[in-house]
């Protein structure tokens, strides 16, 4: 007998690869014939399809043309199915190439040819990469000289691209790898397609119905926005389809644009994040194939057309897939039918039921029929109490999440959304500044600042006892929200976000708004300065005067101004916040533009209240001899409309992001067209006159009155303030030839009855109103309100 | 060659193979009969290098067989359950297995294409079951391995093929000095083919023997004895069985059908004649001479 050893392993492989791709040459036409209609003939059809020559001969940009893609390589359908045929081949190779572990007649010649198991399964791998990848390369080549042929040579979205083919490259291998690894653990193709598509979409889901959870039932929690899209890194499915979100980090032409604004940067970071995963995916893959190919060396050809049910796998799939479908069905059909009061108690039933379910399904499917349900339904039933056990961690707090509230000494710095009574414009960060084509100046908004960083220790203390009293705590009856972040010592962060907090505990926070830290970061008198201040002006409350002051101050005086108005909200009481009284005799409006470098912090405009308690403010408009002629005359007032709500606890008032108290806010002196106004009143009139009112003219519910002695009544009882649960009328008085002016609150309880009477009549139809008032209230704009808590 | 030793093979609860001990030696045709789910199957895909032993050892020339690249080399198996690769001709499987197999002989394998009646460039899955099986040998032969696995190799060919197929074996045999390990059920399809035989029986092989000797090792005897004889009268006889009808004696008996022939004429015979047994019945006879029941044994 003779025996050869001489025989070359790499002539084998060569032997054997050549082999397959022979005879899979179908595949790789079919995928190439669909590769190429669907992504360069697509991409072809929209650059140089004669539908763009609108633009008439003028230089034809990249943006004009609909292309996705970091590289712009797509177009919308391009896009589609290019993810489909890169995320279906490779499942569709592997469980084909791998087809014949799952036969017992194919394994019988497969096995006992002298073939090692991992050089066959490198040899599929080998062969069905080549199948899908050089088509895939052709087709970005075509496009790549489309793209240089149409609009020039750009070498980084040829690198964009080159980076996506990459990963689009490496996410089919992640796949190909998967399933490989599941046609080596089961015994049959139908199961290994199960098993591969539970492996890869298993953790995305799971991340995400935690985030779902947490959101449900977690008091305080926040959701980490990039923790939650990073989840979708975590699936080589997921991967590249989310990259098409992240095009806007460059201009078009692969010149990156600034970091400097908020949606930018956060695309950075998951273009960042997602170009690390796809390093990681490479490697996990390469090394989820290494261990395919050892447990392929020990795999029993015997598992061939034998389903799989017992085991690690089986057991965490059935596990895995009875959790999340116990989640799901516990979230929606309790969301959706509540049998029972507590919501809590209609999850873990109704996750009882989806739960037993899914495993009940899962176990038929596995073995074919429903033979062994009953002998394995124990183990459902542990699987099911798992997922019990699951919700009821985050239904009674997370294992003290919500109780956690960090002590003072570990406590660095607050970030807080409370942004106090100022309710002028949003300070935010410009960018530097940009003269537009017709000359005048632009700058970028980079960031809004909604929320303000506190250091001092009593603010600190503050926001932390609020902490205290609100962790854990839920609410449903209210509407103040809170959002805090602790930096701590020990460099971590503690995010919590709660809403719903009844204004007595909301008003711990009070003291911090007359802390300096807090002006300096709220107060635009404290960050504008008088150079960059372009004009001023002067209202009486009523809106009955209105007009520029100051066109010849110096950038001095306008500092002089800003500096008095910086004082007077320094001198500010805790009493002032809790109980004004005095009501404003005059506002005044300031109009700034950031410097040519930008600006960190800045308000383009400013609105502060003159009363008898800002001293400063009031001595120098009286100065200046800017108080006088500031009455209304209100023989010029000839109507006067008002919308009244019969505001429960559930329906406060809200300017702005501020919470407990509302100032002056930035609708306070819109202009409205006069010509507008008229055409309103006359429309409401004429709806009164026909008797159609009750369905509101514009949407709105108004009451409307020329009657001199409504006027007058409504004029004299007219405040700046109201408390919390006080009903109240919204007023708007319009005088002869002037702008509309502002709107004042008016208790309604200070009213003579019949004027009450009628206009609750009139608005009689706004009570049921399917919107709620906070909504009616903000699209109308509240202007000039302060509502005090309780 | 193969040498297996207290082999173990379970699928789950049920052992296939239980301690199984064999020693096969090089160049032989050894046939391995028993009953079906005996384990005979199972025993030649353990020697294929399919499955993985749960226990003991098989070794083919000192060396263990699975993911053994060299020894599997040497080693073609034709399974019963015949599988082609899809949409593929004879031609397609042959270069299949010649980047394989690297004692693939074109020139055997265009020969073996001469003898057997298949068109080699047809699709195999356009054959019938007889002529996929001679497409299996064919390709096995013109691999030319030193060990040749046929389980239920003769299932589904016409007498004639059959007996081209013996040829060839033999053919190869006696010019390379391949073995061949023959499974069947059947034992008249390897009485005339096999020099060795071996008889499985749930997972164990009950015993083994050159045909030769099984042949000759037994008789059967015919003899005529008119005045009757008395049991006392055959005791230099080594009997296994013995029927009366009347007159005559049917007798099996361990021996020379010359030498039990000439004792009963001593005796007083009128005619005694020697019949050669079948294989089958000297299975069942060997069977019970190791005290198992031949009704338990179905073939």
């Amino acid at each position: 007998m003779t025996t050869t050893t001489s025989f070359s392993n790499q002539g084998q492989f060569v032997g054997l690869y050549k082999s397959t791709l022979r005879r899979n040459f179908g595949y790789f036409g079919l995928i190439s014939a669909l590769l190429l209609v669907f992504y360069p003939l697509q991409y072809a059809m929209e650059v140089f399809g004669y539908h763009r020559d609108w633009l008439g001969g003028a230089p034809i940009l990249i943006e004009d043309y609909s292309l996705l893609g970091l590289g712009r390589n797509f177009t919308p359908t391009s896009a589609f199915f290019y993810t489909a045929i890169l995320l279906i081949v490779p499942l569709v190779l592997a469980l084909h190439l791998n087809s014949y572990m799952h036969s017992k007649k194919a394994s019988d010649v497969y096995h006992a040819v002298p073939v090692s198991r991992g050089t066959l399964l490198t040899v599929n791998m080998a062969a069905a990469m080549t199948i899908l990848a050089v088509p895939v390369v052709v087709s970005n080549l075509l496009v790549a000289v489309f793209q240089v042929c149409k609009f020039g040579f750009f070498p980084a979205l040829l690198g964009y691209q080159l980076l996506d083919m990459v990963g689009w490259l490496i996410c089919a291998f992640a796949i190909y790898a998967v399933a490989t690894f599941a046609c080596v653990l089961v015994g049959t193709v139908f199961d290994s397609f199960v098993y591969t598509m539970i492996m890869l979409g298993i953790v995305p889901l799971l991340g995400l119905l935690c985030f779902m959870m947490e959101m449900l039932f977690l008091c305080g929690f926040v959701p980490n926005e990039r923790a939650m899209l990073n989840l979708l890194n975590l699936s080589p499915m997921l991967l590249m389809p989310t990259r098409f979100a992240l095009h806007s980090i460059h201009d078009g032409y692969g010149n990156l644009l600034p970091k400097d604004s908020d949606p930018i940067f956060f695309q950075f970071q998951m273009f960042s994040d997602s170009n690390l995963a796809m390093v990681c995916w490479l490697f996990l893959s390469a090394a989820l194939f290494v261990l395919t190919v050892r447990l392929y060396r020990r795999r029993s050809s015997e598992k061939a057309e034998i389903t799989t049910t017992q085991g690690a796998l089986p057991t965490f799939v059935k596990l895995a897939v009875t959790l999340c479908a116990g989640l799901v069905i516990g979230t929606i059909f309790s969301q959706a039918t509540v049998f029972i009061q507590s919501e809590n108690a209609s999850f873990l039933i109704w996750a009882a039921i989806g739960g037993i379910l899914t495993y009940v399904i899962l176990e038929a499917v596995f073995n074919r029929g429903f033979k062994t349900v009953l002998r394995s339904l124990p183990l459902g039933v542990g699987m099911t109490v798992f997922t019990l056990a699951f919700s009821a961690i985050f239904m009674t707090g997370g294992l003290g999440y919500e109780k956690r509230v960090p002590n003072i000494s570990d406590i660095e710095s607050v970030e807080i959304n409370y942004t106090g009574t100022y309710g002028g414009d949003m300070p935010q960060k410009f960018g530097e500044e940009q003269i537009l084509p017709d000359g005048t100046s632009n700058w970028k908004t980079l960031a809004y600042y909604r929320t303000v960083e506190l250091r001092e220790p009593q603010n600190i203390q503050a926001v932390q006892a609020l902490h205290q009293a609100v962790a854990g705590q839920k609410y449903d009856d209210y509407w103040h929200s809170l959002s805090l972040t602790y930096r701590l010592k020990n460099g971590k962060t503690l995010s919590r976000s709660y809403s719903g907090i009844p204004s007595e505990e909301i008003e711990r926070l009070l003291p911090i708004e007359i802390s300096g830290e807090f002006l300096a970061q709220t107060n635009p008198a404290y960050f504008v300065k008088g150079q960059q201040v372009t004009s001023w002006e002067l209202q009486d409350p009523f809106g009955f005067r209105h007009e520029e002051i100051g066109e010849d101050w110096t950038a001095e005086e306008s500092q002089e101004l800003l500096d008095a108005i910086a004082a007077d909200a320094a001198s500010m009481t805790l009493e002032d916040l809790k109980n004004p009284q005095s009501e404003p005799v005059a506002i005044l409006n300031c109009f700034a533009n950031p410097p040519k470098e930008g600006s960190e912090r800045f308000c383009r405009w400013g609105i502060f209240p003159v009363t008898d308690r800002t001293t400063h403010t009031y001595a120098f408009l009286a100065k200046k001899n800017l108080l006088e002629g500031l009455e209304v005359d209100w023989d010029d007032c000839y109507a006067v409309t008002a919308e009244v709500f019969d505001r429960g606890r559930s329906n406060h008032i809200f300017v702005n992001d501020s919470i407990v108290l509302s100032s002056l806010s930035g609708h306070m002196f819109r202009v409205e067209d006069l010509e507008y106004v008229t055409e309103r009143i006359n429309e409401l009139r004429f709806a009164d006159n026909l008797g159609e009112r009750e369905d509101g003219v514009y949407g709105e519910y108004l009451f409307l009155s020329e009657d001199a002695s409504d006027i007058r009544t409504l004029s004299e009882h007219a405040s700046f303030y109201c408390r919390e649960e006080e009903p109240v009328a919204i007023v708007s008085f319009y005088f002869k030839g002037r702008e509309n002016g502002k709107k004042v609150l008016v208790p309604l309880a200070n009213l003579p009855a019949s004027l009450q009477e009628r206009m609750t009549a009139y608005c009689a139809n706004s009570y049921g109103y399917s919107y709620s008032d906070y909504e009616t209230v903000t699209s109308t704009g509240m202007e000039g309100a302060v509502v005090i808590a309780g | 060659m193969i040498q297996a030793t207290g082999l173990v093979k379970c699928f789950g609860d049920f052992t296939a193979l239980s301690e199984l001990t064999t020693q096969i030696q090089k160049g032989s045709i050894y046939g391995l009969v028993g009953s079906n789910g005996s384990g005979k199957s199972t025993f030649l895909r353990l020697i294929a290098g399919v499955y993985i032993p749960d226990g003991g050892t098989l070794q083919i020339d000192g060396q263990a067989v699975y993911e053994n690249i060299a020894v599997k080399q040497r080693i073609f198996f034709v399974a019963d359950d015949l599988y082609f690769l899809p949409q593929s001709s004879m031609n397609d499987m042959a270069g299949f297995y010649r980047g394989i197999y690297h004692n693939f002989s074109d020139e055997r394998y265009q020969k073996l294409c001469d003898i057997f009646p298949l068109d080699p460039k047809k699709k195999i899955t356009t054959f019938s079951k007889g002529m996929k099986r001679q497409a299996a040998l064919l390709l096995g032969l013109a691999c030319q391995p030193d060990l040749l696995l046929l389980d239920e190799a003769f299932d589904g060919l016409d007498p004639v093929m059959r007996g081209a197929v013996r040829k060839l074996l033999s053919d190869e045999i006696a010019s390379r000095e391949m073995t061949v390990l023959i499974t069947s059920h059947n034992l008249r399809e390897l009485e005339d083919l096999c020099d060795h035989v071996g008889l499985l029986h749930k997972g164990r092989i009950l015993f083994e023997r050159e045909i030769d000797e099984l042949k000759l090792g037994f008789c059967k005897v015919h003899a005529a004895f008119p005045e009757g004889i008395g049991d006392e009268m055959l005791s230099g006889l080594d009997l296994m069985q013995v029927s009366r009808n009347g007159s005559l004696l049917n007798l099996i008996v361990r021996g020379r059908s010359a030498d039990a022939s000439e004792y009963l004429l001593s005796k007083g015979a009128v005619f005694a004649e020697g019949v050669p047994l079948t294989l089958e019945e000297v299975f069942v006879h060997e069977m019970e001479a190791v005290g198992y029941d031949y009704n338990n044994i179905i073939f």
